[in-house]
């Protein structure tokens, strides 16, 4: 099952951490990785905020053969999409109003982190915690 | 929501940050400390940040602007109270929250400020 939160306002960035969270502690993960989750989670859907204007948030549990449980999420959006998404996942750069971190941090935060991106046609991030 | 609270005691400023704080109301708490400084008259502020269940990159900007805007003003300010987890978040993210002293708990930043004890030198390069 899916299930979705749409970004549309500021405070739905507080209602997307919110969901991970409780979605994190269902499934039994650790207080520290609830932190990584949820603070992944908090960067990027500010980015889709900032970035993009609107967009969602989906998540669900995953499982693979090597990997067990794990608790993916999907980050969307219609926006200008990413030039140049090596230069966005350098630490401290910035297009924008941000500090340059929600990229690379969230990828460090999480086990799996992947973007796909088109110019004019919005961006596309999935990230994966495993349940280990 | 949040409730937050700011409260002063002889002349340091504490404040308690709680719940789940949005950018704009962290942005507004930003404001109202610097004007409880002034108001208040204290040369110390305490942030205490034991019930934050997490601080990202832009909670983390706040906090090290809050202090650093705080120490123009001619107040010095402690942040105490991390959360080992959140600890362990923002050093893993690679967030620098730079210019902010820190202090275990409320007792130790009040001994700090009282000039009786150090605290933990500030974190970041300007420190």
């Amino acid at each position: 099952m899916t299930n979705r939160v749409d970004i549309q306002r500021e405070p739905d960035v507080v209602l997307a951490r919110q969901a991970a969270r409780r979605a994190a502690i269902e499934m039994g993960y650790s207080l520290v990785d609830q932190t990584r989750i949820t603070t992944a989670v908090s960067e990027l859907a500010r980015n889709i905020f900032l970035y993009a204007g609107r967009g969602w948030m989906e998540y669900r549990q995953v499982a693979r053969s090597d990997q067990g449980k794990g608790l993916e999420f999907l980050f969307q959006d219609e926006g200008p999409g990413i030039a140049d998404i090596d230069l966005a996942m350098t630490v401290g750069y910035t297009s924008g109003g941000g500090l340059g971190m929600g990229l690379s941090g969230s990828q460090r935060l999480m086990d799996e982190f992947e973007i796909q991106s088109r110019l004019g046609e919005g961006t596309t991030i999935r990230i994966v915690k495993w349940l280990g | 929501m949040e409730k937050t609270s700011i409260v002063k005691i002889q002349n340091v400023l504490i404040v308690t940050l709680q719940g789940d704080i949005d950018d704009h109301s962290a942005q507004e708490l930003q404001q109202e400390i610097l004007q409880s400084v002034i108001h208040h008259q204290v040369s110390g502020v305490v942030i205490e940040v034991s019930q934050l269940k997490l601080v990202d990159s832009y909670m983390g900007r706040i906090l090290s602007d809050t202090a650093r805007m705080i120490r123009l003003m001619g107040a010095e300010t402690l942040l105490v109270g991390l959360r080992p987890m959140v600890a362990i978040t923002i050093v893993e993210m690679g967030l620098s929250i730079e210019g902010v002293k820190t202090a275990l708990n409320l007792e130790d930043a009040l001994e700090v400020l009282k000039g009786g004890r150090a605290a933990a030198p500030s974190l970041g390069r300007d420190g």
